[in-house]
Order: structure tokens, then C-alpha cells, then sequence
């Protein structure tokens, strides 16, 4: 246990990017959101003519959780976007870098095995990135919950500092259930990439990429189908259709508003967790399909890792 | 005495070209063992063969276990510094304390930083900032705070200026080892390591040519210096090499007794570089 937590703590020392691109997003976030809400309270002294008053107490407390939730799960989203990305790149440099600075000499001096090491890399994209992006969801989204809170209480209503509490409560464990079923989703991807960064003597990026075109095109040509690309879109984008509920008949809440210069009329789910839908992606072969040739992967990078000699 | 390596037969062929060619050797305990050849003749590749890092034919024995098979148990009592460039760039020295802390159970952090504070090394700067010397104290810093029976140095002093290269056998003499470690050392640089060594190894395109304790060398193995008169008596002796030196002619001798020699002229032990030399000319003959 001990080991693992050392290892994975090596990872972070290593590779910084994969724990500062989702701070300096959710960093972002929270500025984008406060010159919003200062540029609104200037508007609303210099010109007044905008009834923010009138546009915000059109809200009820139901409406209002609702709509917080709505706008932080953009937040929850983007946020998962950049972390996939960084912990691609991450896995695909891990075992490479290694090798190509020599320094897995040193690191084999070490009484490890290869099983652990490989395993502590997939343990940080796997486990220790996603947490990190939950806790700067959270640190985010409290602290834009506080900066639109108030502006509205400037404009006079307490409506979004009273139903905030429980639409964060809320859109936090929405997210967890996304960063928990996305990842299990991503496990044959994370796998693939460890394979190719034991695997590759230069050039990681395209060996990651190259083969899967590869297949797709002999397929097109020999066969004339494209059920592999199928499956790589699939494993792409698929796993939110998948895990979420997208039924409209849900969205019963409205939000309508008219005035001079506002027109707002919106539909929405009352909240996020009525969305979720874990059967049925528990239930979906490619889920556990796609978790076994993660294996495959992964037991493929160990044993490179263990055999590959060129240093 | 306990034997801790044992190899039987090692072969290791890279393309056609054999880097180790059935070679066999012992390791005892409390031997400070160098393996000595000419770049490419397959030190690096007995080293890695012994510490599991490449694969190889016939058998091998590291305290007891196959390092093919067993490679990572083997680790907790082998300690290996390959050459001063594999500590990785990024980390910070700290780091690297808490790193082998946190991975290796016989590893003495106090020991350690006891070590490093001799040094003008600081704690918070990253490896890739010190100079090439100062990282190999900070390894070897690591690896004297480690508990470890046999200690595997392959080049460890390669690139570094002379006061270093002193200090870090200096070192490795004074504080680390005793009776219980082991040290096996590769190094092309003969001279430097030829007084602290015990036992010798040459190996010259992946043959093992000689595999003697220093004291069997010194029996073995005897150096005149000739007049030029008494050249061909020498000669008829049957000399390992023959050299020219300051107008005399010097002869090294195997297994012949010291008497007959010592008619010729002053007998003495012969230079570790010397017989490598003549060893490896005999080999390639």
C-alpha cells in the first residue's frame, strides 16, 4: 500500500501537467464567471435598464437548484474533456520517457515489480486524475456558486444562495458517477496507450494512432464495412448515452420570462441525478468487452516492460 | 563463505554476434570483484543478465534465485549503479529520499542524508541541476544507505573528473564495505580500481580469459625486466609478452617457476593493465 502510494506520488512529481490543466481550468472558470458577475452589476448601475430583479425572482427555488446544476455540469464536463486529453498524453509518455532517458535503470534497481510499476501508472490516470478533477469541481464550483449567489443578492433575490447547498451536493456526485463510469469506459484506450508507450521506439503519438487507422482502412478496402470504426466511436463518445438518461418527457421544469430586453424560455430536468441510469450501462457488453481487452493491454505493457531491453 | 552469484554456461547472442559466450563464474562473499574488458567485450551484458534486465541462456544463481524468474526479490538485496546519467532529470533530491524510502524496505534515510550533508549537494535541487559528479554522490549516497549483500557497479565513474573518481572509491572503501558485502565493479579505467580489488575477471569478446583472486595473480603471474643480452634466454621461457622498456626488454611470465626468472633480472608483480593487455593480445592470437 505503502509502495503504491509512493509510486503514484512519483507520477504527479513527474508529470505536473495532468494535475495543473484542470486547476488552470476550473481557475478559469471561476474568473470567467466573476467578470461576468461584475459586469453585470455594472451594467445594472450604469444603465439599469436590464430588470435583473424581475429577471431573477421569475425563478422559483426548484428552478433555481436546477439551473445551477445545469450550468456547473458544463463546468463538470469541460473539465473531464481536458483531463482525458492530459491523461492520454500522460500514459503515452510514462513508459516512454523512462526508456528514452535511461533513467528505467534506475528505476529497475528498485525491488518493484513491473506489475506494480505499470499498474501505479494506470492507478494515477485511472484513479488519482479523476479525483484530483473532482476536487477542483468542487473548489470551483463552490467558489462560483458564492460569486453568482451574490450577485443576485445584489439584484435582490436569495433565491440562488438558498437552493446552492443541495444543487452542489447534487451536481458533485453526478460527477463522480460521470468520472467513475467515463473511466471504466476509457480502460482499453488507457491500456492501448501503456502498450504503445512500453512498445514504441520513437514517435509514440502516431504508433497509438496509426494502427487503429490502419484497421479501419484494410477493412474499408477488403471488406467494404466500417464496423471497426463503429467501435472505435463508439468507445469514444459513446459512454454518456449510455450512462444518462436523455429523455426530453423529463424536462417538466420551465423557465419563462419576458420583458423590454430579456426573452428567456428554457426546459430542464429538475436535477442531475434523475439522469443517471447505471443498469444500463452495467449491463452493456461493451462495458465489460472493453474492461477485458484493458487487461489484455495492460498484462501486454507489463510484459514489455519487464523484457524490453534497450537501454 | 557463502557463494552469492553462481553462472553456468551464459550465452547471450545479439544478430550472429555472441556477446556472451558459455561463460561461468562465482561470486563469493565479501569480494570486491572486477570485471574488466575492452568496450563491446560483454560486461554490460553479464551485469544485466545478473540483475535480470535481459534475457539469456543457461543458469544463473544471485543469492540463491533466478533473476529471470525472481527478478524483483532479488532487487531487495542487489544494489546497481549503472552510470552517473539514469537518475531521472526531474526529480528533486528530496524526492529521491522519499522515493527509495518509500520503495525499498532496507534502505536507512538517516544514513543517507548523513551522507549527503558531506556533500555541498541541497536538498531541494533537481537532479538535472547538479553536475555530473555531484550525481553520482547523491546515488551512491542512496545506494551506501541500503542494506543490500552485493553491490553491481557497472562504469560508475565514467565522465567524471579525477577528484571525484578518487572519492568515490575512497568512499565505497572507508564507510561501505565489509566482510558481508560483495562488490562486482566493470570499468576500463584498470589502474584506478586495481588496488582495492580482490579478484579479477577478464572477459574479451564475450570469453571469460582470466577469473583469478589478486593473490593468484601475484603467484601466477611474474614481470622481468631484461638485459638485452639475455633476451633469447627469456625468450626460450616461453613469455606471455615481451615489451621495450627504457632500453630493456620486459617479459611477463605465466605459471613459470620464479627461480628460473629470477636469474634474469629483478622479478616483480605485474601492473593489473599490463596483464590485461597480454591476456587479451594472447586471446586474440
Amino acid at each position: 500500500m505503502n509502495t503504491m502510494k509512493t509510486l503514484v506520488r512519483r507520477e504527479l512529481w513527474e508529470h505536473r501537467a495532468i494535475t495543473l490543466a484542470p486547476i488552470a481550468f476550473g481557475a478559469l472558470f471561476v474568473l470567467v464567471n466573476l467578470l461576468a458577475a461584475l459586469g453585470v452589476i455594472k451594467i445594472q448601475i450604469d444603465a439599469g435598464d436590464v430588470d435583473l430583479t424581475g429577471l431573477i425572482s421569475s425563478l422559483d427555488g426548484r428552478k433555481a437548484g436546477a439551473l445551477i446544476q445545469l450550468g456547473l455540469a458544463m463546468v463538470a464536463i469541460s473539465l473531464n474533456t481536458v483531463m482525458v486529453f492530459v491523461t492520454s498524453f500522460y500514459l503515452l509518455d510514462c513508459l516512454y520517457a523512462e526508456r528514452k532517458d535511461r533513467s528505467i535503470l534506475f528505476w529497475k534497481s528498485l525491488p518493484v515489480s513491473d506489475t506494480r510499476i505499470v499498474g501505479s501508472k494506470m492507478l494515477t490516470a485511472a484513479v488519482a486524475v479523476p479525483l484530483v478533477t473532482l476536487a477542483v469541481f468542487m473548489l470551483a464550483s463552490v467558489s462560483m456558486y458564492v460569486i453568482t449567489g451574490l450577485t443576485a443578492r445584489f439584484a435582490g433575490s436569495s433565491v440562488i444562495l438558498a437552493a446552492g447547498p443541495a444543487a452542489l451536493v447534487e451536481v458533485t456526485l453526478a460527477h463522480a458517477y460521470a468520472l467513475a463510469v467515463q473511466t471504466l469506459w476509457y480502460l482499453p484506450i488507457f491500456g492501448w496507450l501503456l502498450l504503445v508507450s512500453a512498445w514504441s521506439r520513437r514517435a509514440v503519438l502516431l504508433w497509438a494512432v496509426l494502427p487503429p487507422v490502419a484497421v479501419n482502412l484494410v477493412e474499408r478496402i477488403v471488406f467494404g464495412t466500417s464496423h471497426f470504426a463503429n467501435l472505435l466511436r463508439e468507445r469514444l463518445v459513446g459512454v454518456y448515452p449510455l450512462a444518462f438518461n436523455e429523455d426530453t418527457g423529463q424536462q417538466e421544469l420551465a423557465w419563462q420570462y419576458e420583458d423590454q430586453v430579456a426573452h428567456v424560455d428554457m426546459h430542464f430536468s429538475e436535477g442531475l441525478l434523475g439522469l443517471i441510469e447505471p443498469g444500463r450501462l452495467l449491463a452493456s457488453p461493451g462495458l465489460w468487452g472493453g474492461i477485458a481487452v484493458g487487461a489484455l493491454f495492460f498484462a501486454a505493457a507489463v510484459w514489455m516492460r519487464r523484457y524490453r531491453d534497450d537501454s | 563463505m557463502s557463494t552469492l552469484v553462481k553462472a553456468t554456461g551464459l550465452s547471450k547472442h545479439y544478430g550472429g554476434v555472441a556477446a556472451l559466450d558459455n561463460v561461468s563464474f562465482d561470486i563469493q562473499q565479501g569480494r570486491i570483484v572486477g570485471l574488466i574488458g575492452p568496450n563491446g567485450a560483454g560486461k554490460t551484458t553479464a551485469l544485466k543478465a545478473l540483475l535480470g534486465l535481459t534475457p539469456f541462456d543457461g543458469s544463473l544463481e544471485v543469492l540463491g534465485r533466478d533473476p529471470r524468474r525472481e527478478r524483483h526479490q532479488v532487487m531487495q538485496d542487489v544494489c546497481f549503479i549503472a552510470d552517473v546519467a539514469v537518475l531521472p532529470k526531474w526529480l528533486r533530491v528530496r524526492q529521491a529520499l522519499d522515493v527509495v524510502d518509500g520503495l525499498h524496505p532496507k534502505f536507512d534515510r538517516s544514513k543517507a542524508e548523513a551522507f549527503l550533508s558531506r556533500t555541498t549537494i541541497r536538498t531541494e535541487s533537481r537532479i538535472g541541476q547538479l553536475s555530473k559528479g555531484m550525481v553520482t554522490q547523491l546515488h551512491l549516497a542512496l545506494v551506501m544507505a541500503i542494506e543490500a549483500r552485493l553491490l553491481v557497479l557497472d562504469e560508475p565513474t565514467l565522465g567524471l573528473d579525477i577528484i571525484f573518481r578518487k572519492d568515490f572509491y575512497t568512499t565505497l572503501l572507508n564507510d561501505y564495505f565489509d566482510d558481508d558485502r560483495t562488490i562486482l565493479v566493470t570499468t576500463h579505467q584498470v589502474e584506478e580500481i586495481e588496488h582495492i580489488l580482490t579478484d579479477v575477471m577478464f572477459i574479451d569478446r564475450g570469453r571469460l580469459v582470466l577469473d583469478e583472486s589478486m593473490d593468484s595473480v601475484a603467484d601466477r603471474f611474474v614481470e622481468v625486466a631484461v638485459k638485452p643480452d639475455l633476451a633469447d634466454d627469456a625468450r626460450r621461457l616461453g613469455p606471455l609478452s615481451e615489451t621495450e622498456m627504457f632500453g630493456r626488454r620486459v617479459f611477463m611470465f605465466e605459471n613459470v617457476p620464479v627461480e628460473r626468472i629470477r636469474a634474469l633480472g629483478e622479478v616483480r608483480k605485474p601492473g593489473i593493465a599490463d596483464l590485461f593487455v597480454a591476456k587479451i593480445r594472447e586471446h586474440a592470437a
